[in-house]
């Protein structure tokens, strides 16, 4: 939790940062398993459109998601920077497809403000604040929520 | 002693008395049965389960258990003595009696506070009875024992101390102490006690508490006294050979004439009588003599025994289940694998630290081996029998029958079948709904059951074998069946199917309507099977395991379910495929076969039945699935020339058949006046749609066909590529991927890549093969077709083959072990006859021509061998190919082209066929093999009498010349009616009755269910010949008394069964 670990540490909160599609969006670093380069995946038919497959991750099946398409925003283009993010969400592991990974930037949690409408183009409704830096804005992603299943 | 060392007997305790417990229901149902004829042996054996239940539940201070163990013992021991004869009405009180244990003994922590005041009443009641007569010691009295120096020592029956007396056993008062006796010497309390129980009984144990000290005493506490009273054989001088502990610590008594029992002589003698009150067991039972004695003036500590007591409930969350026993070889086996890998990585970590190719590839086998092994060992630790499952069926059929007024019995087979823990557990429930539901709804009232002419008891039989590496469970009854109208009006009412569809389906696709969900048949809730399970949660629990059930039933003869269950559910064996450049799993369970149909035959073996792709399959329409399609790919196929894949235009596996079809072609009205048209609806826009330039015609793509089952349904899911087989590791799929049904998880491949498994039931919905599939629609659309043509014959299944190049032969299937090719240098020629090797002996062979005047041999480089045993030895024909599997049901000539070692003709794919007749062949080859087969009897007249009843002229024929070979006299009958008629003529003259099954009139089973019927022909052996003798064929048989299967024309098997079955006369 974000908020816990903040506490710890002088509301200190360290944010790992990457892009989705134009936005800049951070988790709380401690809740980031691994982050690993795109490796072989297993396409898995008839999936949802934002599942692009599945892979072993040592030993577990991971599911990989486009966070892009996820959010509502379009696909995440496959290059060199491409990373996944993986995530431990109701004990499975689940990757996050991101376009590029930015720094670990370190944040005061009480500088937390509620989030726009957008964030480039991404709904505010993904986010659980933003926190406004000398020139950016990081937009705090809401994995629980993202990772909900639609029915 | 501590809390954890308390734990750790209670767990012991709990695991020993429940595995005593379970077997203890049937013994109760075996005495039952006995009545009168009491079983001495058995009642021991549930007399000492009881008694070790009680005395360890004594000494753990487990007062209602003791109490109940208590008076079924007493019960017990009057059965033994025949004080008592055992009726329902008893057994049905010690059952009940046994219930509540088993549910005192998994709830141990609170045993003490559950009130059993009702089963006591109800048990002492039965003991009582018998008890009145008699001036006998009351059940309860109970003596009190003290040491000689006045310690307190214990409680205990008098009449078990006065029994053990009687037989001449001597009586010690022990103290034993836990801790100097026991602990120090590297014992084991359970194994301590487990020793003495084989030299005697002990009547009564508890722990001196009061003896430990308390804290406030200097020191720690060096002693823990297990005080407890033996009987036993052994005499004072050898008594401390078995104990081991200090001898002034036995002290010998024995029973004085006022029934209170005193130390034996120059020890200080004592009021046996004196002890402390909270000793003695109180139960509210009016007329029992309770010998509560004035309080000891002793400083009695408080409250020994009531510590001892709360200290139990103090040792918290028991749990049973998650132990498990293993043999101890097998644990020591899976020491030494583990101690070989270890071994093993060292090997391969120093091979590759060194750069030495060779040491790691060996390494590396090695490995394999031993993960093989390891991987199998520790399968078998998780093995059960599914014996633990079949033996509570008898308890519940018993019980269910009693309530609902039916008699049945039940017959369990297969009982030592091993499947993995998980499973059994598992299977209890979906299987005793199964149990349920058979006496429930299948077996009818006993008076309806006359009625219909059957036995007033109903029969269940439930069987567990293995096949094909799963474990088969079927369960059959002889009661009312299953009515598909019934079902299928049922199904249309609720709405789960439309009238249409209804009218569509077959009787087994309307009796499988009850798997559907939503579905349930009883017409009312009964508190027996009713209780809101249907048979489709039967049905999801099995698939859930990976299992597949199959449901078969004949209005007012019966019902079978067959489950199909893998042996494990954590590694599965499974076919790899590959389809649109990804590789899937199929697990085996749902496996048929595999098939390939080269590019050139595409075109003739799929067709259309409405608007689904069919191939026809040893005379079966098996329906076709594209994978690709199904999932939403790209169809591809793998182009052998190039190696790679390519992407396929074709709509509909059709456009591979080139437009000459047949099926479509006016020339060959034949082939048309087959399908009529009203039971195909075919595509009349199809034919025309198509031109000639229409894309197509890839001369390279074959189809690849895995024939896969889910219970009723089969059908041939194509695909690009098939792989290996491999054993898998399921793996669970995340929950994103829910929504995907068409997969069962995901496994790892060797490659470290991921590969889905497929669920090829839901694949088959998705495919539009709806539950109730269009797979037994279409074979019956196939035999109808068929039997227009073909006159309703026998089928029989050729293995076809060739001699000489231009000839053609065929043998029955099943009479071939095996087909291995071999090359012309294999075979040797030894004394004047040829061999070959052949698993580590020598084969004989033989060719057609060395017999019959048939074309030699063809000279050719590569050879067949086909293998047979005959005279329980194998011997190989030598053939040439090319060799195939038919199914024919056309007529047998017997008569143009028979001849010695030929049986007669039989037109197969356009070529008159020889049959050949391999026993015959043997027999001229090799005379001495058969002195066993000499004729029973030479006297015409003393000679055993069969009546035969077969419709086939050919198959009449063969077996009635062999059987008449032997020296029995045949009586033939063309239909089971003529039979049936010959029988009551003739009643005193026949011996023995073989039947063919399929017969016009009256079948093989009415006929035997006709004699069965019959007091006069009770004993009479009935053996029943099929071409094909599958085992719902075989359970089918036995429920309605068919003695024996044997196969058509295996001649040898057939002449042991008659000679066994006759013999026994």
């Amino acid at each position: 939790m974000t908020e816990t670990s903040a506490t710890k540490n002088n509301n200190q909160l360290d944010l790992a940062t990457f892009y989705v599609g134009n936005a800049l969006c951070g988790m709380d670093i401690l809740k980031i398993q691994e982050i690993n380069k795109l490796i072989e995946m297993t396409k898995v038919p008839q999936a949802p459109e934002y599942v692009l497959g599945i892979l072993n991750l040592r030993g577990q099946i991971a599911t990989i998601i486009d966070l892009g398409i996820k959010i509502d925003l379009s696909g995440t283009e496959l290059n060199a920077n491409t990373r996944n993010i993986i995530v431990n969400s109701k004990g499975e592991s689940i990757g996050l497809l991101v376009e590029r990974i930015g720094d670990v930037v370190r944040v005061n949690s009480a500088n937390l403000e509620p989030p726009p409408a957008n964030i480039g183009r991404v709904h505010g409704k993904f986010f659980k604040g933003v926190f406004k830096t000398q020139n950016r804005l990081i937009g705090i992603l809401d994995i629980e929520k993202i990772l909900e299943e639609e029915i | 002693m501590s809390i954890e060392n308390d734990d750790e007997t209670i767990q012991l305790f709990i695991q020993e008395s429940l595995e005593h417990l379970a077997d203890i229901e049937n013994d109760f149902l075996a005495i039952e049965e006995a009545g009168a004829n009491i079983d001495k042996e058995l009642i021991n054996k549930v007399y000492r389960t009881a008694h070790c239940i009680k005395g360890g539940s004594g000494f753990m201070g487990l007062v209602n258990i003791k109490n109940l163990t208590h008076e079924m013992e007493n019960i017990l021991g009057q059965f033994r003595s025949s004080e008592l004869i055992p009726n329902p009405e008893s057994i049905n009180i010690l059952l009940i009696a046994a219930d509540t244990l088993r549910d005192l003994i998994n709830n141990i922590n609170t045993s003490n506070e559950v009130d059993i005041s009702e089963h006591i009443e109800a048990l002492s009641a039965i003991s009582k009875a018998s008890l009145l007569e008699e001036e006998k010691t009351p059940a309860f009295e109970m003596i009190d024992i003290t040491f000689p120096d006045g310690k307190p020592g214990l409680t205990v029956a008098a009449d078990e101390i006065s029994s053990s007396w009687k037989e001449g056993k001597y009586i010690y008062l022990l103290e034993i102490d836990l801790i100097q006796d026991v602990h120090l010497k590297d014992k084991t309390l359970q194994g301590f006690l487990d020793e003495i129980q084989d030299c005697g009984a002990i009547l009564g144990c508890r722990i001196a508490v009061d003896a430990v000290g308390t804290l406030d005493q200097e020191g720690l506490p060096d002693q823990l006294p297990l005080i407890a009273l033996f009987a036993t054989v052994l005499r004072p001088n050898d008594i401390n050979a078995l104990l081991e502990i200090n001898e002034q610590s036995i002290y010998d008594y024995e029973l004085a004439e006022d029934m209170s029992l005193k130390p034996v002589v120059q020890k200080p003698v004592e009021d046996a009588l004196d002890s402390d009150a909270k000793e003695t067991m109180t139960v509210e039972e009016n007329d029992f003599i309770n010998e509560t004695p004035e309080p000891s003036p002793a400083p009695a500590e408080p409250s020994c025994q009531t510590a001892e007591i709360q200290k139990v409930p103090a040792a918290k969350s028991v749990e049973v289940e998650s132990s498990l026993r293993v043999n101890i070889s097998l644990l020591d086996s899976l020491m030494t694998l583990a101690g070989e890998l270890v071994l093993c990585r060292n090997q391969l970590i120093q091979s590759i630290n060194s750069n030495e190719h060779h040491t790691a590839e060996l390494a590396v086998q090695r490995i394999d081996l031993i993960t093989s092994e390891l991987q199998e060992a520790i399968m078998l630790t998780r093995m059960q029998s599914i014996g633990n499952v079949f033996n509570k069926f008898p308890r519940v059929v018993r019980d269910l029958a009693r309530n609902l007024g039916k008699q049945v019995e039940l017959s369990l087979e297969g009982k030592e079948v091993e499947l993995d823990k998980t499973i059994i557990e598992a299977i209890g429930d979906p299987l005793t709904h199964l149990v349920r539901n058979a006496v429930d709804h299948g077996i009818e009232m006993p008076d309806d059951r006359q009625k219909a002419g059957k036995d007033t008891s109903g029969r269940i039989f439930l069987k567990a074998y293995h096949e094909a590496g799963q474990v088969n469970v079927a369960i059959s009854d002889d009661g009312k069946g299953l009515d598909g109208e019934k079902l299928a009006a049922a199904a249309v009412a609720k709405g789960l199917i439309t009238g249409d569809q209804a009218r569509m389906m077959s009787e087994k696709e309307k009796i499988n309507l009850i798997f559907m969900p939503g579905f349930s048949t009883a017409e009312k809730v009964t508190d027996v099977s009713g209780r809101g399970v249907g048979m489709d949660v039967v049905k999801t629990n099995l698939d859930k395991l990976g299992g597949v059930v199959e449901i078969d039933s004949e209005l007012g003869k019966g019902t079978t379910i067959r489950i199909k269950l893998p042996l494990t559910l954590a590694i599965i064996p499974s076919q790899i495929i590959a389809t649109g450049g990804e590789r899937y799993a199929i697990p085996q369970v749902n496996l048929e076969e595999l098939l390939r149909i080269p590019a050139g035959q595409v075109k003739d073996k799929v067709e259309i039945v409405g608007d689904a792709e069919v191939v026809r399959l040893r005379g079966n329409l098996l329906p076709l699935v594209h994978l690709a399609d199904v999932i939403g790919v790209e169809r591809t196929y793998f182009d052998p020339d190039t190696q790679e894949l390519k992407s396929d235009r074709r709509d509909s596996i059709a456009d591979r058949r080139s437009n000459k079809n047949p099926l479509f072609d006016e020339d060959q009205p034949t082939t048309k006046a087959r399908w009529s048209e009203a039971e195909i609806p075919l595509k009349a826009g199809q034919h025309q749609a198509r031109s000639p330039q229409d894309r197509r015609y890839h001369a390279a793509s074959a189809l690849n066909i895995v024939v896969v089952t889910t219970g009723a349904m089969k059908y041939g899911l194509v695909v690009d590529r098939l792989n290996d087989s491999e054993e898998i590791v399921v793996k669970p799929l995340g929950r994103h991927l829910k929504q995907c049904k068409g997969y069962a998880g995901a496994t790892i491949m060797g490659d470290g890549r991921v590969a889905l498994i497929l669920d090829v039931g839901n694949i088959a919905r998705m495919a539009g093969l709806i539950s109730l599939d269009g797979t037994d629609r279409a074979a019956e659309v196939a035999k109808e077709t068929d039997d227009t043509i073909r006159a309703n014959k026998d089928k029989q299944s050729l293995l076809v083959f060739r001699s000489a190049k231009d000839e053609q032969f065929a043998v029955p299937l099943h009479q071939v072990e095996r087909v291995e090719k071999i090359k012309k240098t294999d075979i040797e020629e030894v004394g004047g006859k040829r061999v070959m090797q052949y698993r580590g002996g020598s084969l004989p062979l033989f060719a057609i021509a060395e017999v019959a005047q048939v074309k030699p041999l063809a000279d050719e480089e590569n050879f067949l061998v086909i293998v047979f045993t005959i005279a329980n030895r194998e011997v190989g024909l030598l053939a040439t190919g090319p060799v195939d599997a038919t199914e024919i049901s056309a007529e047998v000539d017997d008569s143009t082209l028979k001849q010695p070692g030929i049986l007669g003709s039989v037109i197969i794919g356009a070529h008159t066929t020889l049959l050949v007749d391999i026993f015959g062949l043997v027999q001229a080859l090799n005379t001495e093999w058969f002195s066993g087969f000499k004729p029973v009897a030479t006297l015409e007249s003393k000679a055993p009498t069969i009546l035969y009843a077969e419709d086939s002229n050919f198959f009449r024929n063969q077996v009635k010349d062999f059987i008449e070979d032997i020296g029995y006299n045949v009586i033939e009958a063309e239909d089971g009616m003529i039979a049936w008629n010959l029988l009551q003529e003739h009643a005193e003259k026949i011996d023995l009755v073989i039947t063919d099954i399929e017969m016009p009139n009256l079948d093989g089973y009415d006929l035997t269910t006709k004699i069965r019927h019959d007091k006069r022909f009770a004993g009479l052996p009935i053996i029943a010949v099929t071409s094909m003798a599958g085992d719902e064929e075989i359970a089918k048989g036995k429920v309605v008394g068919i003695n024996e299967y044997q196969i058509k024309l295996d001649r040898e098997k057939l002449i042991d069964s008659i000679h066994h079955y006759l013999q026994r006369k």
